[in-house]
């Protein structure tokens, strides 16, 4: 009997985990608040742009600078939120 | 299981999966690296079908697992391994996500090698299947076939078996594993070793970071996320990572296959620097697909 109730738990989670899969915006908002790295913000900021959200990426670029960085992030931060150039 | 999975059908490809829409010439997709997913992907063109594809291999996989579970412990502790298998939501990631496929494929060949192992006797027939099956993983995807080598002589521990009689295809497999390393991965690595940040005891105490998370969320599967948190403790991690080694081997029965398995399916991608030039890529949910089958039949096993 409680391994009936231990895959219906499973079963549950793993729906509502599949519901996450259903858009971009989901999956990464999703991410940006159990796994903050500045990958998780970037992708969230491109999500929150393709669904026109302007206020929403505005503040995602916000919190990017808020993460820690490599060097190589720096230079994406600058281009994807501050208008720099790729040179 | 189809039920749980059936929200994800109709999401649109995600983050690396555009890439794998990409090979739309055969020629190409079989010249590819992991022919055999490129092969799959070409067969399901749209992202409907790549989904069902993805869910209708992890289906198979479930049923496989169920015919290896009924040689090794009874018909209920069978299907109860079968449903933690099918229904873990640490497995979403590898369904759902696309770029998964990968990793269920190359699970099916684990668990045909796995399967036609135990069947019968090692005859000439039985090894061409398991090399054959071998084959398939390792088409799909090598890393994640490379732990075949390490997961044969665990079969043998748990059936109480001579390593002989798995000599063969442990032969094959580190043969095709160091062919696999020196042609594929040492080209790559000595390209991207320098832009990775990182010392390789860093690097390995991270992925040991990650890792931890991964059997965290194993045990409670709450809070997962398509990204990796930042690695928290990597020392302590790492040592943590060493001694859970050493306690495996004196564990009892199912918990040392469970534990063996995990160590043996995340070492190789501890150990090998996997050839990311942008950043070091952490250890995600999806590269636990594989892993879960020792997980489940050792744990499973308990059940009478």
């Amino acid at each position: 009997m409680r391994w009936i109730a231990l895959l219906t738990v499973y079963g549950l989670l793993t729906l509502s985990q599949a519901w996450v899969y259903q858009s971009a915006l989901s999956i990464w908002s999703q991410a940006v608040t159990h796994a903050p790295t500045f990958r998780a913000w970037v992708n969230y900021r491109t999500a929150l742009l393709q669904a026109g959200d302007i206020e929403g990426a505005v503040a995602a670029c916000e919190a990017m600078q808020a993460t820690s960085r490599t060097g190589r992030d720096d230079v994406m931060l600058a281009r994807l939120c501050f208008g720099v150039p790729w040179r | 299981m189809i039920l749980a999975y059936s929200p994800a059908l109709w999401g649109p490809p995600i983050y690396e999966d555009p890439v794998l829409f990409q090979f739309t010439d055969l020629q190409r997709t079989l010249g590819s690296r992991g022919p055999l997913t490129a092969l799959s992907m070409w067969l399901t063109p749209t992202p409907f079908l790549a989904h069902l594809g993805n869910v209708g291999v992890h289906l198979l996989n479930g049923v496989i697992l169920y015919r290896i579970a009924l040689l090794l412990m009874t018909p209920i502790a069978a299907a109860v391994a079968t449903g933690v298998f099918w229904l873990h939501p640490i497995q979403t990631e590898a369904v759902a996500y696309l770029t998964g496929r990968s990793e269920l494929l190359a699970t099916c060949g684990i668990l045909l090698t796995l399967w036609c192992l135990l069947l019968k006797a090692p005859t000439l027939v039985t090894m061409l299947s398991v090399t054959l099956a071998g084959c398939v993983a390792f088409a799909a995807k090598e890393i994640t076939a490379l732990s075949l080598v390490l997961y044969l002589p665990i079969l043998a521990i748990w059936q109480q078996r001579s390593l002989w009689t798995v000599a063969v295809p442990i032969k094959l497999w580190t043969s095709l594993a160091l062919v696999y390393i020196n042609l594929s991965m040492a080209t790559l690595f000595v390209r991207n070793w320098t832009a990775i940040p990182l010392a390789p005891l860093d690097w390995i105490a991270r992925q040991c970071a990650a890792a931890w998370h991964l059997i965290r969320l194993m045990v409670l599967p709450i809070g997962q996320a398509i990204e990796t948190p930042a690695a928290a403790l990597p020392s302590l991690s790492l040592i943590a990572m060493l001694g859970a080694g050493i306690a495996v081997w004196w564990a009892p029965k199912p918990y040392r296959i469970a534990g063996l398995w995990l160590l043996a399916g995340l070492l190789p991608r501890i150990l090998i620097r996997q050839p990311i030039p942008i950043q070091p890529e952490p250890l995600h949910e999806h590269h636990l697909y594989a892993v879960m089958v020792g997980v489940v039949l050792g744990i499973g096993s308990r059940w009478r």
